[in-house]
């Protein structure tokens, strides 16, 4: 069925106007019918009874003497009245007297009716028919009874002709009602469609101008009027958002105009201060390294002892106030958002173990435990900044070492699940309230000023420490309590990069089931050395001073489990290390292991041997030196003079005079880089600038230049793209490592010197050791120190020369070999050489086999480098550990030119033992 | 219950009549009948309850049977049988039924009361001859009755339309 509200406005009023109309006419209708039919009824009714009085008047006297055919005369004359169907006069005995029936009626009268009694017509009501019966009277007394009928024909004749009319009747009444209600819709419906109308013109086409017409004063009109009101209003508004569109288009270049002028003025200004800091640094650097450099290489001099302790004090101000400089320079690139973390590969056990092995001299100088606790099984390299990471545990590690006076500074690294590494800083010094915790990490603060006066210091390290491990992703935090100590963590998520090669010799293996004792005061190391043992599944047992460890030999001599090897601390209260040792060597009858010293200060060599210590490892005991000290140990060759090879100026030598260029602008500097350069053992030309640089270039053939970045006519960035030019031109032969020296320590200056063409950088100033280790890498193998002495004089000596007579074999080792068996030297030194020779076959013969199995190589490689090392083939053992470090790097191509060079190499060394073997066999001749 | 017995006397047909009842009371009936549907001048009684004299002459069943009527009431005045002997007693009448066997003295017996006046009824004889009102008579086997039209037109006496209805009209002059 069909909902009257969704039909249309229109139909709807014309429905609603139709329908009363139809409801009314057929309502009059109704009533008219009703009425008329009542009307009628009793018109026939009363007519009936009009009759039947007139009748029954005039027939008292028929009645009176039963005169029949006078009352039938009588009743005949109602054949006028055709509705008068039957009409009859009973006597008063209710017995017939006359009777008049119309003869239609009696076609189709019941038999009933017709024969039905006076009583029973008196009692009952017949259907369809209307019936009076009129008593007679005469005198007052009832004589008899008129009867007459009416069959309503005459009520049903008028009804019918109504119905037939009715329909008539009714359908002109709905066809004026829906012409009506069609008309009279308009008058509402029109105006409300002119306003739906309008309302789509409006949305549509957004024209508020619009408006709808006509006046009215109805609920319509208001609806309008409301309608146009709303329009007339958001034309306003409308108006008003165009005005304010347009003004704030305006305002908003004008805005972005300040805005540009003010970033623009900020960024002038940011710049000017990052020139102004690179400036500064340069400034102050360039000076710094004069100072630093002329007093380092002063404290080679012959000095008298007062003279070398004002130099010393002065080397030691520079540097600090290098460092200051340092600090002040990282803190500015921190707070300008300059500084960068990088992400490279590095050796984190070196890192730290180098740290301890720096911070070693000045805890021993305290008489402080430096201990340091790396988990054996820590993989080698990881990625990240290691310059950033070393920063960060230089400041922490100096900081605790400052504020400690006795026990201990540990450095402890943990591995957490992850890659993430947890780094402990702890000390047992002064510590921190807990209120000025948070107060020592504010710039330029300490815990109080007056620990500025005691302790000096910038006070800048710990801030740059929490920010640098800030931005390495970790969370610098401090645990302290006053007089007890302080504790600095920080974890951080380093990727550990995963190489094949063990960190643990492969000679280790053979040491597995030594019986070891440890002997330290300090609960801390023993625990230590103990992990670092285990790492490599050697089981050790502890002792805390001399006694025990005494007590325990004798113990283990009743018992014949003999201990082979004693690891003993220098330092301890009562007995100290070389005390023990001696005690020990005394009971000769017992079981004499071999003996690995630990110390933090230098043991005179003599006492050493003396006492038969195979190996001395400097603390802290660095998990590298310790293996190689066992192995030493155990192979029984005692190489104390190591150490010493470790000490002193001299020991930065190169083996050959390779030719360097210094292109440096500053007379100072360059006196100091021609100095250091020259006790290296090296060949130094001088150039001004980059002009003479390039000049210098096309004379001589260069190993390396140190150009200077800042020079006046050309600078060190031109000079290099036009050397690199010149060689891709042909103009000059071999391609010339350069590197950078910058006194801008800004990170920016690393990215220029790469992309002129630089292989590296290093930054002034720059001490003996940076600038060795700085050029190191970019020029051949050192020469061991044995040769140190003929460095500089054979500068003009051939190089081939060199590598064919003096280089093959160090005499001297194997003469230490021999020292170790006083009573058969020769046999023992027969035998190694032997030995060697053996290996060196097999060798030779995997490495032509094996040509393309890089593991392969780099097995074969490490044993034949260890072989030729011991035997003093050093050249070998280098070619050597070319060819692993190459087959660690997967360098294919590099492999069959080292492998020839190795052959080469190995033809030369069996030559020289043949020669030997022949010299030998002539002396016993 | 002579009312009763009365109208139960009127209704029964003529037929039934002629068996069980005596002619003569039918005819009384008649004579009753006629009476009421018969209208007297105003000034015919002096008071209301002034007696109607229904006379007779005669001795036949007819007046016997008047006897009941006695009682009765007619044009609203109590009923009084009369036997006049004295001629001053006839002035009293208002009706007259003549014996049928006397039918030698209607000449004396009419001209004694006044005409005008008096509803005079005889019993099937040469009535009207002697200015009659009303003769019975028998015809078809019914008892009906004749009405002297001339007679009728020269009394002061009217008779009700539906009697003349049911009348016998005779005009005696022809």
């Amino acid at each position: 069925m069909i909902k009257l509200s969704n039909l249309s406005l229109r139909s709807q009023l014309t429905s609603i106007g139709l329908f009363s109309g139809i409801l009314v006419a057929f309502s009059i209708i109704t009533l008219i019918a009703v009425l008329q039919f009542q009307h009628s009824y009793t018109d026939a009714k009363n007519q009936l009874q009009a009759l039947s009085k007139l009748i029954a008047a005039q027939s008292t006297a028929s009645l009176v003497f039963h005169d029949a055919n006078t009352a039938v005369e009588n009743l005949n004359s109602l054949s006028a009245k055709p509705e008068i169907v039957l009409a009859r006069i009973y006597d008063n005995e209710n017995s017939l007297l006359a009777e008049y029936l119309k003869p239609s009626f009696a076609t189709y009268a019941s038999k009933a009716v017709l024969t039905m009694s006076l009583e029973r017509l008196q009692q009952e009501d017949i259907d369809n028919a209307l019936y009076h019966i009129e008593a007679v009277r005469l005198e007052g007394k009832t004589i008899g009874y008129v009867l007459l009928m009416d069959d309503n024909s005459l009520l049903r004749q008028r009804l019918e002709q109504q119905l037939i009319f009715a329909p008539f009747i009714l359908m002109l009444g709905a066809l004026l009602a829906f012409l009506l209600a069609s008309r009279m819709q308009r008058i509402i419906s029109q105006p409300i469609l002119e306003i739906t109308k309008v309302m789509e013109d409006v949305s549509e086409k957004k024209n508020y101008h619009l408006r709808i017409p006509g006046q009215r004063h109805d609920e319509i009109g208001s609806l309008i009027n409301g309608f146009n009101m709303m329009l007339e209003k958001v034309e306003i508004r409308d108006r008003d958002l165009e005005n304010h569109q347009n003004t704030l288009e305006e305002k908003i270049a004008h805005r972005t105009q300040e805005l540009v002028l003010a970033k623009e003025n900020a960024e002038a200004a940011s710049k000017a201060k990052s020139e102004f800091l690179a400036t500064m640094s340069h400034e102050i650097r360039t000076p710094m390294n004069g100072v630093l450099g002329m007093t380092e290489l002063l404290l080679a001099t012959n000095l008298n002892p007062r003279q070398q302790r004002f130099t010393e004090t002065a080397y030691l101000s520079g540097k600090n106030l290098l460092e200051i400089i340092n600090d002040i320079l990282d803190f500015s690139k921190i707070e300008a958002g300059k500084m960068e973390i990088e992400s490279i590969e590095f050796n984190l056990r070196e890192l730290i173990e180098e740290l301890g092995v720096l911070y070693a001299e000045s805890a021993y100088a305290k008489k402080i435990e430096l201990v340091l606790s790396i988990p054996p099984s820590l993989p080698a390299l990881f990625q990240g900044d290691p310059g950033r990471l070393r920063q960060i545990l230089n400041n922490l590690l100096s900081n605790a070492l400052k504020f400690t006076q006795q026990g201990q500074v540990l450095l402890r690294l943990t591995m957490g699940p992850e890659n993430q590494l947890q780094f402990e800083i702890e000390d047992t010094g002064i510590g921190i309230r807990e209120d000025k915790i948070e107060h020592i990490f504010n710039s330029f603060s300490q815990a109080d000023s007056s620990t500025t006066r005691k302790y000096g210091g910038t006070g800048l390290g710990l801030p740059i420490a929490r920010q640098l491990v800030g931005m390495m992703g970790g969370e610098l935090i401090v645990k302290s309590k006053m007089k007890e100590g302080s504790c600095f963590s920080f974890m951080l998520k380093l990727d550990a990069i995963q190489n094949g090669d063990s960190t643990i010799p492969v000679e280790l293996s053979s040491l597995r089931n030594k019986r070891i004792l440890v002997v330290d005061d300090n609960y801390t190391n023993q625990l230590l050395l103990r992990e670092q043992l285990a790492a490599i599944n050697i089981r050790c047992d502890l002792a805390a001073n001399g006694d025990q460890a005494l007590q325990v030999m004798q113990f283990s001599e009743n018992r014949k489990q003999y201990y082979e090897l004693l690891i003993l601390d220098m330092n301890m209260p009562e007995m100290d290390g070389l005390a023990l040792a001696q005690a020990i060597r005394k009971n000769t009858h017992w079981h004499q292991p071999e003996m690995v010293m630990l110390s933090s200060v230098e043991v005179s060599a003599k006492s050493l041997q003396e006492n038969r210590i195979a190996c001395f490892l400097n603390k802290p005991v660095l998990q590298k030196e310790l293996y190689q000290c066992l192995i030493q140990a155990f192979q029984q060759e005692i190489k104390t003079s190591e150490n010493e090879l470790q000490e002193g100026v001299t020991e930065l030598h190169f083996n050959y005079p390779y030719r360097i260029l210094v292109a440096e602008d500053n007379k100072v500097n360059q006196e100091v880089a021609l100095i250091m350069l020259e006790s290296f053992g090296l060949q130094v030309d001088i150039a001004e600038h980059g002009v003479a640089a390039v000049e210098a270039v096309k004379q001589h053939t260069y190993d390396l230049i140190l150009m200077d970045m800042q020079m006046p006519e050309m600078d060190g960035l031109e000079a290099t793209r036009f050397i690199r030019e010149m060689e891709i031109n042909k103009q000059i032969s071999s391609p010339v490592t350069i590197i950078a020296l910058t006194a801008n320590a800004m990170d920016g200056d690393r990215e220029l010197c790469l992309q002129a063409g630089m292989d590296g950088y290093l930054s002034k100033p720059f001490s003996r050791d940076g600038l060795y280790e700085g050029i190191l890498p970019w020029l051949k193998v050192p020469r061991k120190s044995v040769l140190k002495n003929n460095g500089i004089e054979e500068n003009d000596i051939n190089l081939e020369e060199i590598n064919t007579e003096e280089e093959v074999v160090d005499p001297s080792v194997l003469d230490k070999i021999a020292a170790l068996s006083p009573d058969q030297p020769e046999a023992l030194i027969a035998k190694v050489i032997h030995l060697f020779l053996d290996t060196l076959e097999d060798s030779l013969a995997q490495l032509t086999e094996a040509s393309q199995q890089t593991d392969n190589i780099r097995k074969v490689a490490h044993t034949l480098k260890s072989s030729s090392a011991n035997v003093g083939a050093y050249h070998l053992a280098d070619l050597c550990k070319q060819l692993e470090q190459a087959a660690i790097a997967k360098v294919i191509l590099l492999l069959p030119e080292l492998i020839q060079s190795i052959e080469l190499e190995s033809g030369k060394v069996k030559r020289y033992f043949d020669q030997q073997a022949k010299v030998k066999a002539r002396g016993l001749n | 219950m002579p009312l009763s017995l009365l109208l139960m006397v009127l209704c029964i047909p003529y037929s039934a009549f002629a068996t069980t009842h005596s002619i003569s009371s039918l005819k009384v009936a008649y004579l009753y009948n006629i009476a009421k549907f018969t209208q007297w001048p105003e000034d015919t009684w002096l008071a209301a309850d002034s007696p109607f004299y229904f006379c007779s002459y005669g001795s036949d069943d007819i007046v016997e049977e008047l006897q009941t009527l006695q009682d009765k009431t007619i044009a609203g005045h109590p009923v009084r049988l009369l036997q006049p002997n004295q001629e001053v007693d006839f002035q009293l009448c208002n009706a007259f039924y003549i014996d049928t066997d006397k039918r030698t003295r209607y000449r004396y017996l009419l001209s004694l009361i006044n005409q005008q006046r008096v509803l005079t009824i005889s019993d099937d004889g040469p009535f009207f001859d002697y200015g009659g009102l009303i003769n019975l008579i028998e015809k078809d086997q019914r008892l009906r009755f004749e009405v002297n039209t001339q007679q009728l037109a020269d009394s002061q006496l009217k008779f009700s339309s539906k009697l003349l209805q049911l009348a016998i009209l005779i005009d005696s002059e022809r």
